[in-house]
């Protein structure tokens, strides 16, 4: 669904994203991982045509995002992390304006089931700014479903929220994996990247260092950590053998072995907490 | 939604709520108001020129002027704000709308607001002043309608362009503000030196109060709705070209 082939950004000197390959295939929930300033923020707006590659391509459904940018926009519903909706229009409104822009037909009964689906059918009439942080995020991802998109961006879909809402939102984003949308995220939640991804690609200094599953991950860089205390603070080590863990933890008083996980092998990958 | 362009009905849905707070009205029209106030009433009863009372002068004038500002500053403003700091833009941009709508949407807005702005302060110069002082000729229509979609596309362009919301200030305080001062809004050019005066009548504001205070198409007249057509059509197109090429 999404190919991404010798892809570079550069901003002024300063290379932002350095030679990317990526495929993503129909369905799939693929989540780009990485510390700031990796190039994940570069990529996303590159993908959605916000932005033009220096070099190389991307194709979505086969056409590209910059010959084809248009074409490429009706296929494509972008949730960004900023919750850039009109806070002064009501809800309604916001998906009105958006309906416009798409030019799509039925739009009341659009409007009527991204709003249900997302549980704001009772906030239709309510000003933006007067919803919660949950619901704004709800209804930037109802947006960005109006038009029924073959893909969707997620830039840190849950970020700023509450557990419970989180939880929430992660069965919406699974409904609509079953339901056969391409759904490409980004966040800094590891145990999201963990619970909702197919496969996780890890981003740092512009370039994508691994593509693989969250488990697989975990296995790569080490399937157990020992923590050992030392004095300026606590030594991690991920061991790929247990007995060699089991090993490593009796060396020393209050060390403790646990297994290994996504977040200890992002930091392994990426060299960064 | 209602089959309208969706960038022009976003706006409008925005002025609604901005036109019913004190505080959008003032700073909007408190600048034409005060200056109707204190120079046609303070100067307007003393001073004649060509034998007609400054007031008749003057407010075709300020309505240009309002317009001006209205239209550049909801442009202006409402694209710097969405690009820069809202961030309200970018759906739109990376939706498949084609930048000619955007372009469009943006001009009707402005021009509403350049209609809504001018026509408060016409309201308010009527009452003051009495018809005489409204002229609503072909010329003046035409001029008025010009400024509008003239300084709407300007304010479009600005807001693409500008890389801080304080830029729009700077725009505002060293090009709009002394246009509005030396195009003939408050006295004729006549009576600037002859060199300054073919520069001055350059600026579109100049050309502008000109056809304000034309009753008919004279050859002056006619000659102003076609540089003022040449500098829309140039702003529309420059406009556009920005919209296609934007990227972040």
């Amino acid at each position: 669904m999404i190919r991404v082939q010798g892809l570079v950004k550069q901003y002024g000197n300063k290379p932002a994203v350095h030679n990317l390959d990526l495929e993503i295939a129909q369905g799939e929930i693929f989540g780009l991982l990485g510390p700031n300033g990796a190039g994940k923020t570069t990529t996303i707006r590159m993908l959605t045509t916000l932005s033009r590659p220096d070099q190389g391509s991307i194709h979505i459904a086969g056409l590209d995002t910059v010959k084809d940018r248009h074409a490429v926009r009706m296929l494509i519903g972008v949730a960004p992390q900023e919750r850039n909706l009109d806070m002064e229009l009501s809800v309604q409104e916001n998906l009105s304006i958006f309906a416009g822009l798409y030019n799509l037909d039925h739009t009341q009964k659009r409007i009527d089931n991204c709003l249900a689906q997302f549980e704001l059918q009772h906030e239709r009439h309510t000003q933006v700014d007067k919803l919660s942080g949950g619901m704004q995020r709800r209804l930037l991802i109802a947006r960005a479903l109006l038009s029924q998109p073959l893909v969707l961006f997620l830039d840190e879909p849950s970020i700023g929220l509450d557990p419970q809402i989180r939880r929430g939102i992660w069965d919406q984003i699974k409904v609509l994996r079953n339901q056969g949308v391409t759904i490409l995220l980004t966040t800094h939640y590891m145990d999201e990247a963990e619970m909702l991804c197919d496969r996780i690609g890890l981003m740092n200094n512009g370039a994508l260092l691994v593509t693989d599953t969250p488990r697989n991950l975990q296995i790569t860089a080490g399937s157990y950590m020992v923590e050992t205390p030392q004095p300026d603070g606590i030594q991690r080590t991920l061991c790929h053998d247990r007995q060699q863990a089991e090993e490593l933890a009796s060396l020393a008083a209050g060390a403790i072995l646990r297994p290994a996980s996504l977040e200890d092998a992002f930091i392994a990958l990426t060299g960064q907490e | 939604m209602p089959s309208i362009n969706p960038v022009f009905y976003r706006e409008m849905l925005l002025l609604k709520k901005k036109a019913l707070r004190l505080g959008y009205l003032f700073s909007t029209l408190l600048f034409p108001l005060l200056y109707l106030f204190a120079f046609g009433w303070g100067l307007g009863s003393k001073v004649r020129l060509d034998g007609t009372s400054y007031v008749v002068f003057l407010v075709p004038g300020l309505l240009a002027m309002t317009a001006m500002n209205n239209s550049f500053n909801l442009s202006a403003g409402s694209v710097g704000m969405g690009r820069l700091y809202s961030r309200t833009i970018q759906p739109i941009l990376t939706s498949p709308v084609g930048a000619y709508r955007v372009v469009n949407g943006y001009l009707m807005a402005g021009i509403v607001r350049g209609i809504i702005g001018s026509g408060i302060v016409a309201f308010a110069a009527f009452l003051l002043f009495g018809s005489q002082v409204i002229n609503l000729s072909a010329p003046a229509v035409a001029g008025l309608t010009l400024t509008m979609a003239f300084f709407s596309l300007l304010g479009l362009i600005v807001g693409l362009l500008i890389k801080d919301l304080e830029d729009i200030a700077v725009i505002t305080n060293f090009v709009i503000m002394p246009m509005a001062f030396f195009s003939g809004t408050f006295f004729p050019l006549e009576t600037v030196p002859v060199w300054l005066r073919s520069l001055l009548t350059l600026l579109p504001l100049s050309q502008v109060n000109l056809l304000m205070r034309s009753h008919t198409f004279t050859t002056p007249a006619l000659t102003a709705v076609a540089c003022l057509t040449l500098f829309t059509a140039g702003a529309y197109a420059v406009s556009a070209y920005y919209l296609t090429q934007f990227q972040e």
